[in-house]
């Protein structure tokens, strides 16, 4: 993994509005204990990904979007390429972080996302 | 020559400020018709030998709204008629007024009105202007009230053994389908049922505007008079008054898309918000934010609230909504600097002080967007 390496994360329909994204879908929820679930762009497409991912029958997406191994860094993020399910998942680290903390952190992913666009969307599936 | 003749009183909060909307006048037009006819029957019934009713029964009559007086509303309506009116004759619109009082107190005890079918039927048009929450009084000869209202209504029309009927409403919805050579357009509603409706030159710009974003979502508000069956199927528009492109933004629009989600809505987590606190929720968003700020983007969020979302220039900016309780956590942060702001707000009260801070602490993000 590289700085420029992109992290890719699926983005729940519900999580959209007139096509902006909420900083919520770059922040784990409470029962995800502080792990951001993403993949690694180097090693998988946003395609590829997001048509694993939605094949799962609970699992839905309107697309990917992603921020890069840097943007992380610059948070003082870990990045932890756990490989599980799945060989390029990855798990972005807020368990250093309390709430607030944790909120600034996903709104400057969110526009560090934004300003990259969508990598892949659903109605291009 | 002219005689007091009816107060009905209105209730509700359209009629709160002692005035009457244009729109409820159309409801008393229909009254009139209905009068004349109920009065008809009665001169039949008590004339049973005559054919027909009397040439020129209704000339010269009219009712006229002479005044409203306080309390919430009360119109007053007097019968207006020539001179040469025969006074016997009033006697029957004295009796069809009773008769029509009496059919609505009877629907108002679940009891079957008196009056005909073809005869109920008249309460298509008169009533249809009311609104949930609001009420026409009338006075019985019992001295006892006897109230028109929404569900009153429906009942008479049940009664009536009509196959459907008419209702004001405003509808939102996309338009998918628009015939120009029919003069027609189709709005599909939420949860997908499509109504039809005749387009009118002075909507035909507002219409084929939708139509051509309908893939991107845009959403219009329709006012006008929809039929509706007995098992309470919408069919389509019998007439169209407004037609209002919504912003994209439109709070009330996303709370009610919101209002849609189940439990588990989170890829088997996510807790729904309750239908209820989002209804006070918009309500609150409607009376209390200061229009002249940037609309939110509004999202579900995990726990059952809502987050509200601005990006003001270089500021991003939430708003974690917990409900039902509306309390609100604020949190501003200038993306260069990384200066943040944060609040702890009640969004309840009758003071609004919690709104008043939140429109204060966006003004200024909103004036010193850099």
């Amino acid at each position: 993994m590289t700085p420029d390496t992109l992290l890719l994360r699926q983005i729940h329909p519900h999580f959209v509005q007139d096509g902006r994204v909420t900083s919520q879908a770059f922040r784990p929820t409470p029962k995800d204990e502080f792990h951001l679930s993403v993949d690694n762009g180097d090693r998988v497409t946003a395609e590829a990904t997001w048509r694993r991912f939605t094949a799962e029958p609970a699992c839905t997406s309107a697309g990917v979007q992603a921020v890069s191994q840097s943007d992380c860094a610059a948070q003082a993020l870990p990045v932890i390429e756990d490989g599980r399910p799945h060989p390029e998942h990855c798990s972005i680290d807020f368990s250093a972080f309390e709430k607030k903390a944790i909120e600034k952190k996903a709104k400057l992913l969110r526009a560090a996302a934004a300003t990259r666009g969508w990598l892949f969307v659903e109605s291009a599936a | 020559m002219n005689q007091e003749f009816l107060r009905p009183r209105l209730v509700g909060r359209r009629f709160d400020e002692h005035s009457l909307p244009l729109d409820i006048l159309k409801d008393f037009a229909a009254l009139e018709e209905m009068l004349v006819e109920v009065a008809k029957r009665q001169y039949r019934l008590a004339n049973p030998d005559r054919k027909g009713v009397l040439k020129g029964f209704t000339k010269g009559l009219e009712l006229h709204l002479t005044a409203v007086e306080n309390g919430s509303a009360i119109p007053v309506i007097a019968l207006v008629f020539s001179t040469l009116f025969p006074s016997a004759d009033a006697e029957y619109f004295d009796q069809a007024k009773d008769q029509i009082v009496e059919a609505i107190a009877a629907a108002e005890h679940g009891q079957t009105p008196d009056l005909p079918p073809e005869l109920l039927r008249y309460f298509d048009r008169f009533g249809r202007g009311l609104r949930e929450g609001e009420a026409m009084e009338f006075v019985r000869r019992t001295g006892q009230t006897a109230s028109l209202t929404p569900a009153t209504r429906e009942r008479l029309l049940r009664a009536s053994q009509a196959e459907q009927w008419t209702e004001e409403v405003t509808l939102k919805g996309r338009i998918p389908e628009v015939d120009q050579a029919d003069h027609s357009f189709e709005l599909e509603l939420r949860d997908g049922t499509k109504l039809k409706a005749r387009l009118l030159e002075a909507h035909r710009k507002t219409v084929l505007d939708a139509h051509y974003n309908y893939r991107d979502g845009m959403v219009v508000a329709i006012k006008g008079v929809i039929e509706r069956d007995r098992a309470d199927r919408l069919k389509s528009f019998e007439s169209v008054e407004h037609i209002t492109p919504l912003d994209p933004l439109d709070i009330e629009t996303r709370l009610e898309e919101l209002a849609q989600l189940r439990d588990g809505w989170l890829d088997g987590k996510g807790r729904a918000p309750e239908r209820a606190a989002l209804l006070r929720l918009a309500q609150a968003f409607d009376e209390h934010y200061a229009p002249d700020l940037q609309l939110p983007y509004l999202y579900p969020t995990a726990e059952g609230g809502v987050q509200a979302e601005w990006t003001l220039g270089a500021w991003e900016v939430s708003l974690e909504i917990a409900l039902p309780a509306m309390a609100a956590q604020y949190q501003a942060l200038h993306r260069k600097t990384g200066e943040s702001r944060e609040l702890d707000l009640t969004l309840t009260g009758d003071d609004g002080a919690g709104w008043t801070a939140l429109n204060a602490a966006l003004k200024a993000v909103q004036e010193g967007q850099a």
